[in-house]
């Protein structure tokens, strides 16, 4: 099942390219017939995840210990979901606006699911990194071809980001392997070998800031944030919303699947800094957003504020937080999905993002503006929807924390509501620009995709415990426990041996003494 | 026993150049240019079967020639990268007989220089592949940038050939010999006297010139541009592997020299992707890129922690690491040019000439793509593999901090890899100033093709691709 997540996107991409042949409608339903399949199995995954961990493990290159391990446990089979349900849509919003070069567009969209659902799952470092630099290329193709305005410069911007980030991170991860050979002397890249390795609080120290610099590029984490400012806003509707609502997840994600398990000691002597770091992120984020004069790069800089948001509940490290966390993770995934939508069906049919150019448009589509209320209200946490549940979590594990940090956090929730109301306001109160041409109200296609992914809102919002509840379950996932968990581990291997590769390797200069 | 047969693979390279200048004579067609080059193909097959064949003798002909398997490795590598463009190359009709004998006599001189047993074998081969490269260089010797290039060329490695002889003078006159095996011994037995260390010194700053490492780099861009665009793609991946390949005999240098090959390494590999950035040329910023992949090998050079091995190890270490890398570069960047080269016949090719390609010629675009990818060592290619084992072979010998500085130049130069693409794919046609794409024989393109889909199914199977490097064993 595992296997067949990544197969079925390769074997769509084969076949969006032969009926690209054909004509683009091809290419879009080849491609959406796939993307319709891995939601399928993606919920039957997250189903069986539900009840037990799933995993497949094979030696993939024998010679550098990489395995082909993926694993699901809930919070991992859930993150596919998601994915698998954006890709949906994704391919769904597009289906009017893209008109070039169809057919490419598809297979990029296809094989960055493909990175994402490898992020997700991998059990193994470098199968891991090769899912995360997966996403990069597809990600420069999405912004810089499809994109509008400043493309390639943002795709550019994106990539460097992205990759420049990812170096760390695979510096960590090579620094991990060969301390594992170092011990066992068998190359291994397999997680749970490398989670055995036990290091001293400075090699943690590097470890970790090597992982933090990776992860929160992506995430993104407050000083490391500055491409999105172009990335998000430039690029398609598509591209945003995967950008938002799948890709900013992967970040989070490695940071409590990978960085903090791996190196607990560095994390718990960054963590009041972190904890700062998020908070600065959702207050940064807000203000800037509600100075902002463009509804996407809006939207994009409070996506920024709420994944801060997300941050805080991680780095707060309690079982509270880290529910509230994963919860949001999805809200946030589908609240912002909802608002890039909107989005871009406004610039689809006004060509312009400018507040100035904008205004007085509930008279002429109602329904556009009730959905753009009901999101823009989910955003800033309206009870009953799934983004509420999330904060109140992250606020309730906040105050618990530290009572400045949840009085901050709550403070918080006012200003997501300014900026939200904001963006309401402005598109669909307030008199018309002379400008305004014809505005015809949602159709049908944008009807659906809006009203299912409110429905999915509001029933997460009156369920939370459909994520929640398996969180609490060790059996589901281990890795949430064991990240929860952690200060209470015991020392799993006492360290003995503590010379260092190279010191092990006989060299030419020993061999001249 | 010394035995002629020991050198048959240079015999029958030689043999089959000068043949070719003699049956070129015969005729000037197109049908005879395509004979020369299967003729000049099958030569360097001949070359490879009798390398295979006389693997194992050790050092032979007058201890010029070590014919281990290990050696056997690299020149069939870079046999199979001569190969390749020997197939690939676009030649006129009328200059075919040159083009390819000069083609098999840089084999000749990249075959030398994989297997050298003594000093005066590495001066001979750098003499041989040199002299070929000139010409190759300034192989359109009516444009005179070609002609400017042919001449810079020629000086520059004229002085870097001055500084090998005069370090092999003081390396002779220190130690009383050429030989390899002796010259490790003096090494590795005493501490090494001033004049040894100053004749290495010089002998590495010639193998500098030749390999165009940083500080001696500078006519890399120039000489890259001015060649015709196959001719730079066997001087960034064949010549340069073969002069890699000839250092390879002298690690135990990296008991004297250690810092001077670790600062070459570090700066090759800072300098050549910094100045990689600005430039808007795609050969240029192909020569800086080559610039950095030479810093690269060094420092899996740098890493080197065990005596020269007979064969190529089972698993990964430097050696191999060092060979693999030579191979997956060769054939990544051999093949960025070519596609250059099917995609533009102009000799300066700047990044507008390749605007929009990706939607009027999408296949050789995407070969391109897949090359630069490579180059990058994104994952999904087999560039990737072949930088992990290089830095991972460094993190092992505990050169963090090198590995780290090419970790963090691999992430500068990724800047300008993307560059290209974007010219490639991110602007419209329309954008591009008229220029002609060659013609190309399906054969070609199938073989990049091939290549292309080579450098991604590998990067699924890297050990199974070193098997093949291996030999097979």
């Amino acid at each position: 099942m595992l296997t067949l997540l990544l197969l079925i996107p390769l074997i769509g991409i084969v076949f969006t390219i032969l009926a690209g042949r054909v004509n683009a409608t091809g290419a879009r339903v080849a491609a959406l017939i796939s993307s319709v399949l891995s939601l399928q199995v993606a919920y039957l995954l997250a189903a069986k995840a539900r009840v037990q961990v799933v995993e497949l493990d094979r030696l993939w290159i024998p010679s550098f210990g990489v395995h082909f391990a993926l694993r699901a446990d809930w919070v991992s089979a859930v993150l596919v979901l998601l994915t698998a349900l954006l890709t949906v849509f994704a391919i769904a919003v597009s289906w009017k606006e893209i008109k070039e070069r169809v057919t490419s567009f598809h297979v990029w969209l296809l094989l960055l699911q493909v990175g994402v659902t490898i992020v997700f799952l991998a059990r193994d470092l470098m199968l891991f990194y090769l899912g995360w630099e997966l996403m990069i290329i597809p990600m420069l193709f999405l912004i810089g071809s499809w994109g509008t305005g400043r493309k390639e410069y943002s795709a550019f911007k994106f990539v460097l980001f992205t990759f420049t980030g990812s170096i760390f991170m695979l510096a960590s991860m090579l620094y991990l392997f060969y301390r594992n050979i170092g011990i066992t002397g068998v190359p291994s890249f397999h997680l749970d070998q490398i989670l055995t390795v036990q290091l001293s609080s400075t090699e943690q120290w590097w470890v970790f800031m090597g992982f933090l610099i990776g992860f929160g590029v992506k995430a993104p984490l407050l000083p490391l944030h500055t491409w999105l400012t172009d990335a998000y806003p430039n690029a398609s509707t598509a591209g945003s919303l995967l950008l938002s609502g799948v890709l900013s997840k992967t970040g989070v994600f490695g940071l409590f699947n990978l960085a903090i398990p791996l190196a607990p000691d560095a994390f718990a002597l960054f963590r009041p800094f972190l904890i700062w770091l998020a908070m600065a992120g959702v207050f940064y984020g807000a203000c800037i957003a509600f100075n902002q004069r463009d509804i996407k790069r809006l939207i994009a800089y409070s996506s920024f504020s709420h994944v801060s948001f997300i941050l805080l509940g991680i780095f707060i490290k309690s079982d509270l937080g880290f529910q509230g966390g994963v919860l949001q993770m999805i809200s946030h995934g589908l609240s912002t999905a909802a608002l890039f939508l909107i989005a871009g069906a406004i610039q689809d049919r006004l060509n312009t993002r400018e507040f100035a150019n904008l205004g007085g448009l509930w008279r002429v589509a109602p329904a556009m503006g009730a959905f753009m209320l009901f999101f823009a209200f989910a955003s800033l946490g309206l009870p009953g929807t799934g983004n509420f549940v999330g904060e109140l979590y992250i606020i309730a594990s906040a105050l618990s924390y530290h009572w400045i940090i949840g009085a901050l956090a709550s403070l918080a929730v006012l200003f997501a509501a300014i900026y939200s109301l904001k963006l309401f306001t402005g598109i669909f109160h307030g008199p018309e620009p002379a400008s305004l041409t014809a505005f015809p109200d949602t159709d049908n296609r944008e009807n659906l995709l809006l009203t299912s992914l409110a429905v999915l809102l509001i029933l997460l919002g009156l369920f939370p415990s459909l994520v929640t509840a398996p969180l609490k379950n060790a059996g589901t996932t281990p890795a949430a426990t064991a990240y929860s968990t952690l200060h209470q581990q015991p020392t799993m291997i006492a360290m003995t041996d503590t010379t260092t590769p190279a010191a092990t390797v006989a060299g030419p200069r020993e061999e001249a003494r | 026993m010394t035995s002629w047969i020991n050198v048959l693979p240079e015999a029958i390279l030689s043999v089959s150049a000068l043949g070719i200048l003699i049956i070129s004579t015969l005729a000037n067609s197109g049908s005879m240019r395509d004979l020369l080059r299967w003729l000049s193909a099958i030569a360097i097959a001949a070359s490879a079967v009798s390398l295979v064949y006389t693997s194992g003798t050790g050092l032979t002909s007058y201890g010029w020639v070590q014919s281990t398997s290990f050696t056997t490795s690299i020149a069939l590598v870079l046999l199979s990268l001569m190969g390749f463009a020997v197939l690939t190359s676009p030649v006129k009709a009328d200059t075919a007989g040159e083009w390819f004998a000069l083609l098999l006599f840089t084999a000749l001189g990249s075959v030398v220089l994989s297997r050298v047993g003594n000093l005066a074998a590495v001066f001979l081969g750098i003499e041989v592949l040199s002299i070929s490269l000139y010409v190759l260089v300034s192989f359109r010797y009516t444009s005179r940038i070609s002609l400017r290039g042919g001449v810079t060329y020629l000086v520059l490695a004229g002085v870097g050939s001055a500084f090998l002889v005069f370090g092999s003078a003081l390396i002779f006159a220190t130690y009383g010999s050429l030989d390899i095996a002796e010259l490790q011994t003096g090494a590795l037995a005493a501490p090494m006297p001033l004049l040894g260390m100053f004749g290495y010194g010089m002998f590495l700053v010639g193998v500098g010139f030749k390999l165009a490492a940083t500080p001696f780099h500078m006519w890399a861009p120039d000489v890259y541009e001015a060649a015709p665009t196959s001719a730079a793609g066997v001087i960034a991946s064949a010549s340069k592997g073969a002069t890699v390949a000839a250092l390879l005999p002298f690690a135990f240098l990296l008991n004297s020299h250690f810092l001077v090959l670790t600062l070459l390494s570090g700066a090759s590999m800072v300098i050549g992707n910094l100045l990689g950035l600005r430039e808007t040329r795609v050969k240029r910023i192909l020569a800086y890129s080559s610039v950095a992949h030479v810093g690269y090998l060094l420092l899996g050079f740098a890493a080197i922690r065990s005596a020269t091995p007979e064969a190529l190890p089972a698993t990964m270490d430097a050696w191999s690491a060092i060979v693999f890398y030579i191979a997956v570069y060769g054939f990544s960047v051999l093949g960025a040019f070519t596609a250059i080269g099917a995609l533009r016949t102009q000799t300066v090719v700047s990044l507008n000439d390749l605007h929009g390609l990706g939607r009027t010629k999408p296949v050789t675009s995407a070969c391109l793509l897949v090359f630069v990818v490579s180059l990058a060592g994104l994952p999904l290619s087999i560039g990737f593999w072949g930088k992990i084992y290089l830095f991972s072979a460094a993190f092992q010998a505990g050169l963090i901090k090198l590995a780290i500085i090419g970790l963090m130049g691999s992430a500068i130069g990724l800047f300008y890899y993307m560059r290209i693409l974007v010219h490639l794919y991110m602007v419209s046609p329309e954008m591009n100033p008229r220029g002609e794409a060659p013609e190309q024989s399906n054969f070609q393109t199938a073989l990049l093709i091939a290549t292309a889909a080579g450098i991604v199914v590998f990067s699924f199977f890297p050990d199974f691709l070193y098997y093949l490097v291996r030999g097979g064993q």
